[in-house]
């Protein structure tokens, strides 16, 4: 494919499935030439503002407002096939919807750590593709 | 290229619209665009209202709807899309986590066509979305289908059936039940089911059509007649076919009902268009044709007369032009059924107000030719003059006044008469012919009938007349007897006399019988005259009698309509009854041409008389067949040699020696023998010389009055003529 690039990949773990951007990628037309990076930017605009959910809902013990961010998170993270961000907020979810945040639940400390390694690896990626 | 552009041909040439629902932007995003690729046109929302608003607005072909949102859920969203009469129908595909089963689950449960789990593979999320689209399509092709057949059929009152033979189950479409007059679902179907709304006599015919489908292929087009409970009738046209299976056993019949009700009407009403005048209801003269035509037919295989009148208003134009058409077209309906009365009336035809020889019915058809013109066929016609009957009633009708228009109308008819097989042989000629006799009847001042043939109209003329003052004769007393003796001429003594009857006419004077008794025959009063003759020669001899002259037999000739029509034996012990006489001092005198008529009947009625007791004579013995072996069946007394044969006696050697025969025949038979007509004295001596037992004739006395009996009768004795008279 003419667009496609190496994945950013860091030592011994891949923190993007290279996949997923393909995939997305792939339904780029003239139509939508930036349709990736629109997609990367959106995720990279809203994810701080649900990290700050998550870390006021889990300070309040607020296990709805956990929920929704984990879940919205999740959902954007394994869109972008990032595949560990989405692991950790998806047992953030169960937790929550559970009614239990207990001591094995990933804390927001681990999230925004991996969202860190994400961000930098999208940030990347726009590079290559600006 | 747009991509658009290149998919959009492949949904079809309007491009279906979607509805994205999801909160995250980005998904939106890329849903859009996978769906655009498509041929889509998008529209999105971001939560569960918005959604519902967008729905309502757009009515999209298809529905993608994220589960969890803020607000209202994608469940309940779904839940309330199915509840809209617009979206029972429409595809919608919700997305719902993979590692979510509770999520899938409940997605089908408030009715999701089909879920796509997150995270989303978009390289065949394209593909799933065409296979749902196209699995939609058939589905609703499909329910569209169903209902189309279901409309058309409800529209063509087309029900369905099936049979299925092994497990004896039957279906029956909705709109089976529907002719059936019942609700659907209504009944348990069955053929016993069905044979309950069927008419009882066409019930068997099915069962037979059904027994039949068994070893036949098919049964077509039987209609039969439903009985619905609210009593209404209906004609249904069956069908069937029968289904086998590879062993060639019938494993299911099945087939059609279908109402034809409207369709019989419908053909009805064409017919009746077609044969029928729209104003007055009456045959038109398409159909007035064709059933001439059928008469003519009829008439000529059995040499029937046949009658044809053709009718012309005489003043509907100035109807028509002073009071208007709707007044003109009422007139001519009122008309039209007053004719129709007029020919219908039992006493149309009635000879002598208590009998009528042909009867209730004349066989008459009225049309309306168009315009005013109206005709009328006679079929049961006997005699030319009885046409005449009909115009005359008929003018008398119409002359009566109409109520047209709130106001009293006068109207008179111009009549034309055309006969077969007199005036043509032909529909066309006899209408061509009945037309000029009808302008004839204008010319001549209207309100009047005219033949087509002239001479007919005078002696029609006369007959009726004629008839008129015969009718009224037996009333007036105007008919009288008279009598001539039968003489024993070996003694010279009266042993018999014959009554003859006269009509004194109050101004034609003595009118001969041989100008009045065809007439009376044709018209019937022959009958009535007959018991008048039996009844008064009865009283007169029973006088006789009764004064203290011997007694002698009275003769009373008898009409073949008489005996034909079987009241004879009534009329005679009805006048012996009267008048006290004797029955044995009563001879009926019948001709050989009545006995020969009808053998059997004749037989009977002779034997009844017999049985009474009065004398029975053949008379005019010798001018018919003479046949002896019918003589010698029935109860005779005597015979009457013919006057033809007396006449030329003893010259001619022929009748000479026929009446030789005759008297040596009768007198095998054990017969008495009259010979009539003798008017010289060597007539007598060759019949006495031959063993004639008795004379009648002119030589000794002609018929007289009775008064001039009482001197005769005292002596009983005749001289002939020669010496005497």
């Amino acid at each position: 494919m003419p667009g496609s690039k190496p994945a950013a990949v860091q030592i011994g773990r891949e923190v993007i499935d290279s996949a997923a951007l393909e995939a997305i990628r792939s339904l780029q037309s003239d139509a939508a030439p930036r349709l990736l990076a629109q997609v990367v930017q959106i995720y990279l605009d809203s994810t701080p503002a649900l990290i700050e959910q998550l870390r006021t809902g889990m300070g309040n013990s607020d296990h709805d407002a956990i929920h929704a961010a984990a879940h919205s998170l999740k959902s954007s993270s394994a869109n972008l096939g990032a595949k560990t961000l989405a692991d950790l907020c998806r047992r953030v979810e169960m937790a929550a919807r559970a009614g239990w945040i207990g001591p094995e639940v990933p804390g927001i400390h681990m999230i925004e750590h991996e969202y860190g390694a994400v961000r930098r690896a999208l940030e990347a990626e726009l590079g290559t593709m600006a | 290229m747009r991509a658009s552009s290149a998919t959009g041909t492949e949904l079809g040439a309007i491009a279906p619209v979607a509805l994205v629902v999801d909160d995250d932007v980005a998904m939106r995003l890329l849903i859009r665009q996978t769906l655009e690729r498509l041929g889509f046109a998008c529209h999105e929302a971001n939560n569960g209202i918005a959604a519902l608003e967008r729905f309502d607005q757009i009515a999209p072909d298809i529905v993608l709807l994220d589960v969890l949102m803020p607000g209202m859920n994608g469940y309940a969203v779904c839940s309330e899309l199915r509840r809209r009469p617009t979206g029972a129908f429409v595809p919608i595909l919700m997305l719902t986590g993979l590692d979510d089963p509770d999520s899938i689950n409940r997605a089908y449960e408030v009715g999701a066509t089909d879920f796509i789990s997150k995270p989303i593979n978009w390289g065949i999320l394209g593909h799933r979305i065409r296979y749902i689209l196209r699995a939609n399509q058939a589905f609703s092709d499909l329910e569209k289908n169903r209902e189309s057949l279901e409309n058309a059929q409800r529209i063509a009152h087309l029900g369905s059936w099936e049979w299925e033979l092994p497990r004896d189950t039957v279906r029956w479409s909705d709109e089976t039940y529907r002719i059936l007059g019942v609700a659907p679902g209504g009944v348990a179907p069955s053929l016993s089911a069905f044979l309950h709304h069927v008419h009882p006599d066409d019930r068997h015919a099915i069962q037979e059509s059904m027994r039949r489908l068994l070893k036949m292929r098919e049964f077509v087009g039987q209609v039969v007649r439903i009985r619905r409970h609210d009593g209404s009738v209906r004609h249904a046209q069956l069908q069937g076919v029968r289904h086998l299976d590879s062993a060639g056993s019938v494993t299911r019949l099945s087939g059609t009902i279908q109402d034809v009700t409207e369709i019989k009407e419908a053909e009805e009403r064409i017919r009746h268009l077609a044969y029928y005048d729209g104003i007055t209801g009456l045959p038109n003269r398409q159909f007035f044709i064709e059933r001439l035509q059928q008469a003519l037919v009829h008439a000529k295989r059995y040499q029937r007369l046949l009658g044809l009148l053709s009718l012309d208003l005489d003043q509907f134009k100035r109807i028509n032009d002073t009071l208007g058409h709707s007044a003109g077209n009422e007139l001519l309906l009122s008309v039209s059924q007053r004719l129709s009365d007029a020919v219908r009336a039992p006493d149309t035809f009635a000879h002598d107000g208590k009998e009528t020889v042909f009867g209730r019915d004349i066989g008459s058809t009225v049309a309306r030719l168009g315009g005013d013109e109206f005709s009328l066929l006679i079929t049961e016609l006997t005699h030319y003059h009885d046409a005449a009957k009909v115009a005359r009633r008929l003018l008398e009708e119409l002359r009566k006044p109409f109520r047209v228009a709130k106001q009293e109308v006068f109207v008179s008819v111009s009549v034309g008469l055309a006969l077969y097989p007199l005036d043509g042989d032909d529909a066309e000629t006899l209408i061509k012919n009945a037309g000029a006799a009808m302008h004839f009847a204008k010319d001549q001042g209207r309100d009047n009938y005219q033949f087509y043939s002239r001479a007919m109209n005078a002696t029609a003329l006369e007959k009726l007349s004629m008839e008129a003052q015969l009718r009224k004769a037996l009333e007036r007393d105007e008919l009288l007897l008279h009598y001539q003796p039968k003489i024993r001429p070996k003694t010279g003594e009266i042993v018999g006399l014959e009554a003859l009857i006269r009509w004194k006419h109050p101004e034609l004077g003595l009118v001969p019988p041989a100008q009045f008794i065809p007439l009376a025959e044709e018209t019937g009063l022959i009958v009535p005259i007959g018991e008048w003759v039996l009844l008064n020669a009865c009283r007169q001899n029973q006088d006789w009698q009764r004064l203290g002259y011997p007694p002698v037999h009275v003769a009373v000739n008898i009409a073949s309509l008489h005996f034909r029509q079987g009241t004879l034996a009534q009329s005679v012990a009805t006048a012996l009854q009267k008048s006290g006489l004797h029955p044995s001092w009563l001879e009926l005198e019948v001709t050989e041409s009545m006995l020969m008529d009808s053998a059997e009947t004749t037989l009977a009625t002779l034997s009844t008389l017999k049985g009474m007791g009065v004398r029975l004579a053949i008379d005019d013995f010798g001018t018919g067949y003479s046949s002896l072996s019918y003589l010698k069946r029935f109860p005779l007394d005597a015979l009457k040699i013919d006057r033809s044969f007396v006449k030329d006696l003893p010259r001619d050697a022929e009748d000479a020696a026929i009446a030789k025969a005759i008297i040596a025949m009768a007198h095998s038979l054990k017969l008495e023998v009259v010979a009539e007509g003798v008017e010289t004295a060597e007539q007598l001596a060759f019949l006495q010389q031959h063993g004639c037992d008795l004379v009648q004739g002119f030589l000794f006395s002609k018929p007289m009055a009775a008064a001039a009996f009482h001197d005769l009768l005292s002596g009983k004795k005749l001289k002939t003529a020669a010496g005497g008279r």
